[in-house]
């Protein structure tokens, strides 16, 4: 076939592409991320006792919040990294300053705290566990987020896959909250962070090979 | 640089708006600039070029949901050809770099003459009947949707569906087939 064939064929289907926008395909996956990590909260890791009380607290909301805009940063960026010639920096702003405010409080309640705890501060009850956890809840939708990135048109593959993994990590992160009862800036901003960023890299070590197209 | 990127720009928002002769149009232009820009990089046979012009229209078209209509549409396709260009070298186990600003090298349209490219009629020939039916009557001239469709025993919107698929599975054909 001559390519003048080929644009004649194009051309008869112009219009805009059917199916969902690149923001919409990507939107698909919070839904989906957290029902993945709910079952995995609620099948194996349980809800927290203190839930309801907890609930009714600041820091529970702060640390959802935390984690969510770390998501959203995400979100913001595998969004443009999946069009051509499109900057993430926007997304990337928004999780850096979220990030450096987050891990600034921590410094912060450091300070404050007396010198004979800031190990304690630092492990609280579960430090070995936690980033682990976010990591094993956030995999399978980081895997799913490859899979709808793929659908568009990443031209930075390890990049792309690394704001997706952060996308993903950020939502399971975020309904991991619903388990774990750690309550300080320090520990959040250390472990919480640590998981999410496990997930980025998960998604930047298999996007470099699956973000293909 | 700012005339053809006007240019081009208008024509492919009229062709997103359903407009087939500005949307061949734009593809047309777009096709001299992509044989320019892969044959000054490209060292192996016109024939390769041409493949690689063909699999990158067929992306650009496939794609075309990624592009923010508020941004440079050659930019865009530039950004496309790139990365179609990389590939190609992976797949080829060819190590070589390319600079991501020549963007404003990529409007230039010196004109090639066109190779013959083989992998689009080979990807073609392996689509399942019925879309390939399609998609040659829908390719000879005069036959539009509706007409195809009516040929196949489908309405026009269903031969709008199938045609798409078909395109898409040209597209990981081609991109599959060996080189």
């Amino acid at each position: 076939m001559q390519t003048d064939d080929l644009i004649a064929t194009l051309a008869a289907d112009a219009g805009r592409a059917p199916g969902q926008t690149p923001p919409q395909r990507l939107a698909l996956l919070v839904p989906v991320a957290a029902v993945i990590a709910l079952v995995g909260v609620l099948a194996w890791l349980k809800v927290r006792p203190d839930l309801a009380e907890a609930a009714s607290g600041g820091f529970f909301w702060i640390k959802a919040s935390y984690t969510a805009a770390l998501g959203l940063g995400g979100f913001l960026a595998a969004e443009r990294l999946s069009r051509p010639a499109a900057s993430p920096r926007t997304g990337l702003i928004v999780s850096g300053a979220v990030l450096g405010l987050f891990l600034l409080a921590g410094a912060v309640q450091m300070l404050a705290v007396d010198a004979t705890s800031p190990m304690a501060l630092i492990q609280g009850h579960s430090w070995k566990r936690c980033s682990l956890n976010i990591l094993l809840l956030g995999a399978p939708s980081t895997g799913l987020g490859l899979w709808l990135v793929r659908g568009l048109a990443p031209t930075r593959p390890t990049l792309a896959g690394f704001a997706t993994g952060a996308f993903a990590g950020g939502v399971a992160a975020t309904v991991y909250g619903l388990h774990c009862p750690e309550s300080t800036f320090v520990f959040v901003g250390l472990w919480y962070s640590l998981g999410i960023m496990a997930c980025a890299g998960l998604g930047a070590v298999l996007g470099r090979f699956v973000l293909r197209w | 640089m700012t005339d053809t990127e006007t240019r081009m720009k208008a024509l492919m928002l009229r062709g997103l708006e359903g407009d087939a002769p500005a949307y061949r149009e734009c593809l047309a232009l777009l096709g001299v600039r992509l044989r320019a820009y892969f044959a000054r990089r490209m060292s192996g046979a016109p024939g390769d070029v041409e493949d690689l012009v063909q699999e990158t229209l067929l992306a650009v078209h496939i794609k075309r949901a990624t592009w923010d209509t508020t941004q440079p549409f050659t930019a865009w396709a530039h950004a496309v050809a790139r990365y179609k260009l990389i590939d190609h070298w992976r797949r080829c186990k060819i190590r070589q770099t390319l600079p991501i600003e020549d963007h404003e090298a990529f409007l230039a349209a010196e004109e090639h003459d066109p190779g013959v490219g083989l992998e689009l009629d080979r990807a073609l020939a392996s689509l399942p009947d019925r879309q390939r039916i399609l998609v040659s009557d829908v390719k000879l001239a005069g036959l539009s949707l509706a007409e195809a469709g009516a040929r196949a025993g489908i309405s026009e919107g269903a031969a709008k569906v199938a045609l798409h698929r078909a395109l898409k599975l040209l597209a990981e054909r081609m991109r599959h087939a060996d080189r």
